[in-house]
C-alpha cells in the first residue's frame, strides 16, 4: 500500500523485512529494523534537546549512516531540515540558517553564534536512549528545504513536501524497472537533490544504499561493490569520468553484476557513454532529467533507440509534462522549427521558494515549474531538448542550440570537453565560437573537418579558443554566463582568433 | 622519505604531513589534493597507484603512502 512519506516506508520495513541492510558504508551498516529504531531513539535525543515540531534546524551532511540517521530522525519529528554542504566554512552557515530562520545546527565542529550539536555526541546518547513512539509526518507536510545554489549563482530554499519525495522516488523506481533486492552505490553528495532522492527512492523500494563519500578514492567502491554484491550506481558525468581516469576498464569486470547505472545532474559526454556502453553491454543505462523543484521528471534509457541527439527521453510515470510560450500560454504541438518552454507539472512538484513568494510566482504557476528549456516532441514521443531559452545563440536570423553543437563536438574524441557560445562581430552581429578542452593527439583540421561533415555551415564554430577547462556548476552543467566572459577576454586577446 | 614529504608540501603547503595520520578522514586533503598525488608519484617515482589501492587508509599518513609508493617500485 502506498505510503505518505519515505519515513513510513522504512517503519514498514523494519517490520516487514527487518534484517534486509537499509545503508551501508564500508565499514558500518544498519537493517531495516536498526535503522528504524536509531531513527526513533534519535527522535527521543533531539526533542528532549528542545527540537520540536516546525524547528528550523541547519544539518551539516556528510556521507554516512549517521547523518541520515539525524536527518530522518529530525523528519519524524516533524522540524524542518535543512541539510547543508559538509565543506561550508561557518561563517556561512550562520548566513545560512538566517535566510533559513534556523537557531540550530548539527555539525561535526561546534559553530560559534548558533545553538550546535555535534554529531559525535548525538550519535553516543542515541546508543543509551529509548526508542518514541510519534505520528508519521503526512504527505503534504514539509520534508526537507533543499538549499541550492543554480547556474544562476543566487541560492534558493526549495520547499519540499513528502509527497515529493515518495512520487519522485516512485519515478526512480519505475523508470529504472528497479528490481527487489536492489543494493545501489551513492557516492554523490546527500544535501543535493540527486543524492537525497536515489537514497529515497531505494528506501521506498526496500533496497540497500551503499553510500560513498565521492569518487576519487575509487579503491573504496571496488570494496563497496565486492561487499554488498551492488547491483547499481548512481553516478554524475564527471564521476564516470573519474571512474575511467584512475581505473581504466576496470569497471568492465562488473559488467555481469551491474542492473544499472543512472547518471544524473549534466548531460554525459558522448565519447565516456559509448565506452561506458561497449564496456557493460549487460548494464541499462539511463539518464536522468529533473530539477530541484521538479525531480527526476523525464528518463531516457540510452540502451534504447531513444538516444538520439538532444533527446532528453520521455516523461517519468508522476510527471506531467506540458509546453508553454513566453507568456505562459499552452503551445499543443512544438516542432523542431517552433520548439517551446518545458514545463512540468504532477505530484513531484515542490511548493516553492522558501520565503521568495516573487520567485515562487515565476517559477510555479496552476502547479507547474515552468522551465527556461526550448524542446519539441518528435514523431515517436520523444522529448527533443533544444537548448535554454536564454542560450540560444541567433547569428545573422540563424538560431542555434549550443547544446546541439556541443552533442556533436563531444562525439569527436580528440577532445575531452567544449562549449558553445558566441562573440559579437563587427560585420555579422554575433559570430558562433566553441572553446575547446584537447586531449593529446588532437588535431584542428580533423576536428573541423568532423564538424562540417555533422552540422550546417552557419553552426560551425568561427573561431576555436582553447582552453583546459570548461566552467561548470558542481553537478557539471555549464555556466554559461562565465563561459561567455572567457570568449569575451579571449576575443580580445587574440584579436585575430583562430579562425579558419 | 624527506623528499617525499618535500614533494607532498609542493601539492598542499599548510599541511602538517609529517605528523598528521587522518589526512583524509579529517578533510585535510580533498580529492583534487588526492589527484594531484597520484600524478605527482606517477611522474616522480614511475609508479601508477592500481585503483584498488587508492583507498583512505593509504592517503591518510605520508608514511602509509610512502610504504605503497615503495612496495609499488
Amino acid at each position: 500500500m502506498k505510503k505518505e512519506s519515505v519515513l513510513e516506508y522504512i517503519k514498514e520495513y523494519a517490520k516487514t523485512k527487518p534484517d534486509i541492510l537499509a545503508v551501508c558504508e564500508l565499514r558500518k551498516t544498519v537493517t531495516y529494523k536498526e535503522y528504524w529504531s536509531n531513527i526513533s531513539k534519535m527522535a527521543n535525543v533531539l526533542g528532549k534537546m528542545a527540537i520540536k515540531k516546525g524547528s528550523h534546524v541547519v544539518l551539516r551532511c556528510t556521507q554516512s549512516i549517521d547523518f541520515l540517521t539525524i536527518f530522518s530522525a529530525l523528519q519524524y519529528i516533524g522540524a524542518l531540515v535543512i541539510p547543508i554542504e559538509k565543506a561550508v566554512k561557518p561563517e556561512r552557515v550562520i548566513e545560512i540558517a538566517k535566510e533559513v530562520d534556523a537557531s540550530i545546527v548539527i555539525s561535526d565542529v561546534k559553530v560559534d553564534g548558533m545553538t550546535s550539536f555535534l554529531v559525535k555526541e548525538l550519535i553516543s546518547e542515541m546508543e543509551e536512549e529509548d526508542e518514541i513512539n510519534l505520528p508519521l509526518p503526512k504527505e503534504e507536510e514539509h520534508s526537507m528545504l533543499l538549499f541550492t545554489t543554480g547556474t544562476t549563482g543566487k541560492s534558493k530554499g526549495v520547499v519540499v513536501k513528502h509527497i515529493n519525495d515518495v512520487a519522485i522516488a516512485e519515478n526512480v523506481i519505475v523508470g529504472t524497472h528497479m528490481r527487489e533486492g536492489n543494493v545501489e552505490i551513492i557516492p554523490m553528495p546527500l544535501n543535493h537533490a540527486y543524492g537525497m532522492r536515489r537514497y529515497q527512492s531505494d528506501m521506498v523500494h526496500g533496497g540497500t544504499v551503499c553510500l560513498m563519500d565521492g569518487m576519487v578514492l575509487i579503491g573504496n567502491l571496488w570494496k563497496l561493490i565486492d561487499t554488498y554484491h551492488a547491483t547499481s550506481m548512481a553516478l554524475s558525468p564527471a564521476f564516470l569520468s573519474m571512474i575511467f581516469q584512475l581505473s581504466g576498464d576496470r569497471i568492465a569486470s562488473y559488467q555481469n553484476q551491474f542492473d544499472y547505472i543512472q547518471i544524473g545532474s549534466a548531460p554525459l559526454g558522448e565519447a565516456d557513454k559509448k565506452r561506458l556502453l561497449t564496456l557493460m553491454p549487460n548494464t541499462r543505462l539511463y539518464n536522468f532529467y529533473g530539477a530541484s523543484e521538479a525531480g527526476c521528471s523525464c528518463i531516457l534509457d540510452f540502451n534504447s533507440p531513444d538516444d538520439v541527439s538532444g533527446c532528453i527521453g520521455r516523461p517519468t510515470v508522476n510527471s506531467i509534462m506540458r509546453f508553454v510560450d513566453e507568456d505562459g500560454n499552452t503551445v499543443m504541438h512544438p516542432s523542431e522549427e517552433e520548439p517551446a518552454l518545458l514545463s512540468w507539472g504532477g505530484k513531484i512538484v515542490v511548493e516553492g521558494y522558501y520565503k521568495d513568494p516573487e520567485m515562487t510566482k515565476e517559477t510555479i504557476e496552476d502547479g507547474y515549474v515552468r522551465t527556461k528549456d526550448l524542446a519539441y516532441l518528435d514523431d515517436e514521443g520523444r522529448c527533443i531538448l533544444v537548448g535554454r531559452a536564454d542560450d540560444i545563440i541567433n547569428c545573422g536570423g540563424n538560431k542555434i542550440s549550443p547544446v546541439e553543437v556541443e552533442g556533436c563536438a563531444r562525439g569527436y574524441a580528440q577532445i575531452m570537453d567544449c562549449a558553445y557560445g558566441s562573440q559579437s562581430d563587427e560585420v555579422a552581429g554575433e559570430v558562433p565560437v566553441m572553446l575547446v578542452v584537447p586531449k593529446e593527439g588532437y588535431q584542428e583540421s580533423e576536428f573541423v573537418a568532423y564538424l562540417t561533415k555533422r552540422l550546417e555551415a552557419y553552426k560551425l564554430p568561427k573561431t576555436i579558443y582553447y582552453v583546459e577547462s570548461i566552467p561548470k556548476t558542481f553537478k557539471g552543467s555549464l555556466l554559461r554566463k562565465q563561459i561567455k566572459k572567457i570568449i569575451e577576454s579571449y576575443k580580445e586577446e587574440y584579436k585575430n582568433g583562430r579562425i579558419y | 622519505m624527506e623528499e617525499f614529504i618535500k614533494m607532498l608540501k609542493g601539492i598542499k603547503g599548510n599541511v602538517d604531513f609529517e605528523h598528521e595520520d587522518a589526512l583524509v578522514d579529517d578533510g585535510l586533503i580533498d580529492s583534487l589534493d588526492i589527484i594531484s598525488i597520484i600524478s605527482e608519484i606517477s611522474q616522480v617515482y614511475g609508479v601508477t597507484i592500481p585503483s584498488d589501492e587508492i583507498i583512505s587508509d593509504n592517503f591518510n599518513s605520508a608514511k602509509a603512502l610512502y610504504e605503497l609508493v615503495e612496495d609499488l617500485m
